[in-house]
């Protein structure tokens, strides 16, 4: 007699290759027998099934313990089966992938053959890519590497058991039987073995009156019928990625939509000082592909910038205690200001210089109809008084004043678009700086700036914001890089680099239809230079699709037939219980703002 | 001071002095007057209970079943047909080894649509792990009671008190009430070790493969057997505070039988005075009253088998095809110790016939002689059907 093993996923026809394989051999006059084992049946999970072939009647029945031959349709099982259980010397082992350098994907003493079972069943049309059907191609293999199958006889079998395509089906399995192969090579250096199931009790003393369980238990881990497996993540959607200061726009209107002016405040700081400034002057590219365009009207989300900057509230930033680098920041535009107001939060000594008497630089310049002079004023006073740095204004610069700053700091950073206002010295004390610099070991950074940058354009304030920023997140590395004296806590983000680990967002994920019109007209606040009230900032913020963000709407979790997403109270996303979660992509589908995706991920 | 009281009342009463937390039945002849009593009882606020009224039995154990597991003392009753109906859920109550007690009032199925008494309600269920007993009188059933609850909350197993329809739910006998301050001492607060707790979160029931399913049932069915000996501990504590035994077997002039009779239920009184009879009649013969069905009690059927040589067993009920059931357990459980041991099983009683102690003398002779009025079909002789 011998015993015939099959591993497969629910759903992959095992139990049907058993029963057209028992077919094929009662053609030829044997004895046989079929079953499968009976679990939790579902797509996808682990099944077996099993054939004897005997010249006699058979009368034994369960589970074959010795088998002859072991066939495996999913070689993603080798992981979490063991399915050289009971293979002795002798015995044979068909897999269904071709393992690269020829290498033994199993250790043991038995034979190993295989066949590219997949690419034969795409190439026959059996299934689909991501579930192609190998059942009958690996009979075909079957047949050639069992000898005693008649591959005539087998064909008669599949084209009268396979409920559709009998032609294909036949043809992939004689595929198949030229193709399969005897895998000669040594083992692969690293084996794993399969994890094996854990049984908490070991001795009947162990055994609790109660049939009681805590946590999971093997029998409905079904985290293993996976085959892809959901991965929450939020991506970079369209107001992000055109804002040329990089500021985390989803999240801030998320804050403000839960009435958290306070915490939008302090995300806005995270990348941009100016708010009062961006909010009067930019350009806001962050509204141009606002998806709420194709509802009804984007997000005015320059006036909830507006609205955040002028609340009369102080975010809690807490800086590093001062270390002793030094830093002179030539020009109080807002390069300088901005530059100098994150290194200020890093920790460093800042001293930020400038000839005229007021802050700005050419902000200044300004009439008080485009920027109200008040505003100007007290947002400087708010980034200055948040980063703890030094304003030194007046100072003419020249030698004497670099001779002193020589002296005194690590470094020295020029505001270039402030060079105007250096101008008249400017190419003699450049030159000065650099070789006193070099003389004395003072590094001085001189930042290029593209030409739309030059000369001075209000409307491009927060791409001043963003090369302060990313000056900052320069000077903050060299000086790190020096040994000097530099701060524990947080290194500056780069504006370039707003939010590196975002994948970009697709447009189409956002599913527009679920979100109605909204009827209501802006309020008319939102005409130039107003400030909207709270609970038109409330409902403004309200409108965000915050695409690509998640905004913990929970609909994932209500939609997930396993209970398997969790968020806790303080978690700003959603977790997965891989043990339970079968990779359906029911909470893929249902995420409104794109942020969830199923992903093939091979552990 | 004894106070006159009918089965049901008696058995409300039983679930009040035991302090019963949560009571969930559904009324059905005869118990009703039970249910009534205890709603009564829990609406007048005499125990800190929940009286929850479900829709069907099915439901009423199924909730017992919840209120158990998360710490309560536990209760129901029912009959009959209503029996039947919790089959599948008293399964989970034991094989979950929940100390509920039940009351069931032993009534006849249908059809033919009969309200009286038969045993074949509670013995059809008897595979479902739940521990029977069987009351004798009155007495017995509040006594009976209050030793289920504790045994069943040591030994983590249902109990199910069987009392005979109208013979004993609707006959009033003066009866003794254990004394409130004594029960609270014999019968502590329930306070299981492991149970539903949100702060402890844990699956009882769960899904179980083939390496624990067969210890986790051999585990169940010793602990099952070993309740024999553990009534007999309990009741014998009772018996110390209350001077009343309620034993797993109940044993008359059995000593130098050689004739016994056996029987369950209120049929035991019967027999006794038939006996005596017999005895008259220089006929040596004893009554075995079995007030323990499960685990079946080996141990006391055996040692009234001293110098037997016929066992005359009475059911009140039948296992169509074979015999009576408990003509069909005695017989299993005297067959290795006992082979010349003559068997003679009667059907009688059932569906509403009294089995007087003529009755039970007229079934000795036939069962001695060979000669009577009863019907013989298969092993069994049924007594009083028409000719």
């Amino acid at each position: 007699m011998i015993g015939i093993r099959f591993h497969g996923r629910g759903g992959q026809g095992a139990v049907l290759a058993s029963k057209i394989l028992a077919s094929a051999y009662f053609a030829q006059g044997f004895y046989v027998q079929s079953f499968p084992f009976f679990g939790m049946e579902r797509k996808g999970a682990a099944v077996a099934a099993f054939v004897r072939v005997a010249t006699r009647p058979i009368v034994e029945r369960g589970e074959i313990l010795s088998p002859s031959i072991v066939v495996v349709l999913d070689s993603t099982l080798l992981q979490m089966v063991d399915v050289t259980k009971g293979v002795g010397p002798g015995g044979t082992i068909l897999l269904d992938y071709l393992a690269q350098d020829d290498r033994r994907p199993l250790e043991g003493p038995f034979r190993i053959a295989a066949v590219d079972a997949r690419s034969i069943a795409l190439e026959y049309g059996l299934g689909t890519k991501i579930a192609p059907i190998v059942n009958t191609v690996i009979l075909g293999a079957f047949a050639k590497i069992a000898g005693d199958l008649n591959l005539e006889h087998l064909i008669t079998a599949i084209k009268a058991s396979v409920p559709i395509n009998p032609e294909q089906n036949a043809a992939a399995a004689h595929a198949s039987y030229s193709a399969v192969h005897w895998i000669q090579g040594q083992p692969a250096a690293s084996l794993e073995s399969p994890v094996q199931p854990k049984t908490t009790i070991q001795c009947f003393a162990e055994l609790p009156t109660l049939p009681e369980t805590r946590g999971v238990i093997d029998w409905n881990q079904t985290g293993t019928w996976r085959y892809l497996t959901p991965v929450a993540a939020n991506k970079l959607p369209p107001c992000r990625s055109n804002c040329p200061a990089g500021m985390p726009i989803p999240e801030i209107i998320q804050a403000v939509s839960q009435g958290h002016s306070l915490r939008a405040l302090e995300l806005v700081f995270s990348a941009n000082p100016l708010p009062g400034l961006t909010g009067n002057l930019c350009y806001h590219p962050c509204q141009i592909d606002c998806l709420r365009r194709k509802i009804d009207r984007p997000l005015a989300i320059q006036h909830l910038e507006r609205f955040i900057a002028a609340q009369d509230c102080c975010p809690s930033i807490e800086n590093p205690p001062k270390t002793s680098a030094r830093v002179a920041v030539v020009g109080a535009g807002p390069i300088g200001l901005t530059c100098g107001h994150f290194l200020g939060r890093s920790g460093y000594r800042v001293v930020v210089l400038a000839a005229e008497p007021q802050p700005g630089g050419a902000l200044l310049g300004l009439s008080p109809e485009k920027l109200d002079p008040q505003i100007l004023k007290l947002e400087i006073e708010r980034l200055v008084r948040l980063s703890n740095i030094e304003l030194r204004l007046g100072v003419s610069i020249d030698r004497n004043l670099l001779t002193e700053l020589q002296s005194g700091f690590d470094l020295v950073i020029v505001d270039p678009s402030e060079l105007a206002d250096i101008s008249p010295v400017k190419d003699e004390v450049l030159g000065f700086m650099k070789s006193e610099a070099d003389k004395n070991n003072i590094k001085v950074i001189l930042p290029d700036l593209s030409k739309e940058l030059k000369p001075f354009k209000y409307s491009l304030i927060a791409h001043y914001v963003a090369v302060g920023r990313r000056i900052a997140h320069e000077a903050d590395s060299y000086l790190a890089g020096q040994n000097r004296p530099s701060p524990a806590a947080q290194s500056i983000s780069s504006a370039d680099n707003a939010a590196p680990s975002l994948m970009s967002f697709n447009p189409v994920q956002i599913r527009i239809e679920r979100f109605p019109a909204d009827s209501s007209r802006p309020p008319k606040t939102l005409g130039k230079g107003m400030v909207m009230d709270g609970g038109q900032a409330l409902a403004e913020a309200c409108r965000c699709l915050s695409c690509g963000t998640c905004n913990l709407c929970l609909q994932c979790i209500s939609s997930c037939p396993d209970v398997s997403i969790h968020h806790s109270r303080t978690s700003t996303g959603v977790t997965f219980d891989l043990h339970h979660c079968k990779g359906c992509g029911i909470c893929a589908h249902e995420c409104p703002r794109g942020v969830i995706s199923m992903e093939k991920i091979i552990s | 001071m004894k106070q006159l009281m009918m089965g049901t009342e008696a058995a409300a009463l039983a679930v009040r002095l035991a302090k019963a937390q949560f009571v969930s039945a559904y009324p059905i002849t005869p118990q009703t007057n039970l249910v009534e009593e205890l709603s009564n009882i829990i609406g007048r606020g005499e125990i800190k209970a929940k009286y929850l009224t479900v829709e069907s039995e099915h439901s009423a154990m199924a909730s017992c079943i919840g209120a158990s597991l998360v710490g309560a003392r536990t209760f129901t009753a029912t009959s009959s047909q209503g029996l039947a109906y919790m089959h599948e859920v008293l399964h989970y109550a034991a094989g979950m080894r929940l100390p509920i007690v039940m009351v069931n009032a032993n009534r006849a199925l249908a059809p033919p649509w009969n309200l009286y008494c038969d045993h074949t309600d509670s013995l059809s269920q008897r595979d479902t792990g739940w521990m029977q007993y069987y009351c004798d009188d009155v007495q017995d059933v509040i006594d009976s009671v209050l030793i289920a609850y504790r045994v069943a909350e040591q030994a983590l197993l249902p109990v199910m008190i069987n009392m005979d329809a109208f013979y004993l739910t609707h006959t009033s006998e003066p009866i003794e009430i254990p004394d409130q301050a004594e029960v609270d001492r014999f019968l502590q607060p329930f306070n299981p070790t492991s149970k539903l707790d949100v702060n402890n979160p844990k699956t009882f029931g769960n899904v179980c493969g083939s390496d624990l399913y067969m210890t986790i049932k051999f585990k169940r069915h010793q602990d099952m057997l070993a309740l024999e000996t553990l009534w007999e501990q309990v009741a014998n504590d009772y018996n110390s505070r209350f001077k009343r035994y309620c034993p797993p077997v109940e044993a008359y002039r059995t000593q130098d039988a050689e004739l016994v009779v056996i029987g369950i239920g209120t049929v035991a009184g019967t027999i006794r005075l038939a006996i005596d009879r017999l005895r008259e009649e220089r006929v040596a013969a004893g009554c075995l009253r079995l007030s323990m069905v499960r685990p079946f009690p080996v141990k006391g059927l055996r040692s009234a088998m001293t110098n037997a040589k016929h066992v005359v067993v009475i059911d009140r009920d039948v296992s169509f095809g074979a015999e009576g059931i408990l003509a069909q357990e005695v017989k299993a459980n005297l067959f290795d110790h006992k082979r010349e041991l003559k068997f003679h099983g009667f059907v009688a009683g059932i569906g509403g016939k009294d089995i007087t102690a003529d009755c039970v003398v007229d079934y000795v002779r036939q069962a001695v002689s060979g000669d009577g009025k009863a019907k013989q079909a298969g092993s069994s002789l049924w007594a009083e059907v028409l000719s």
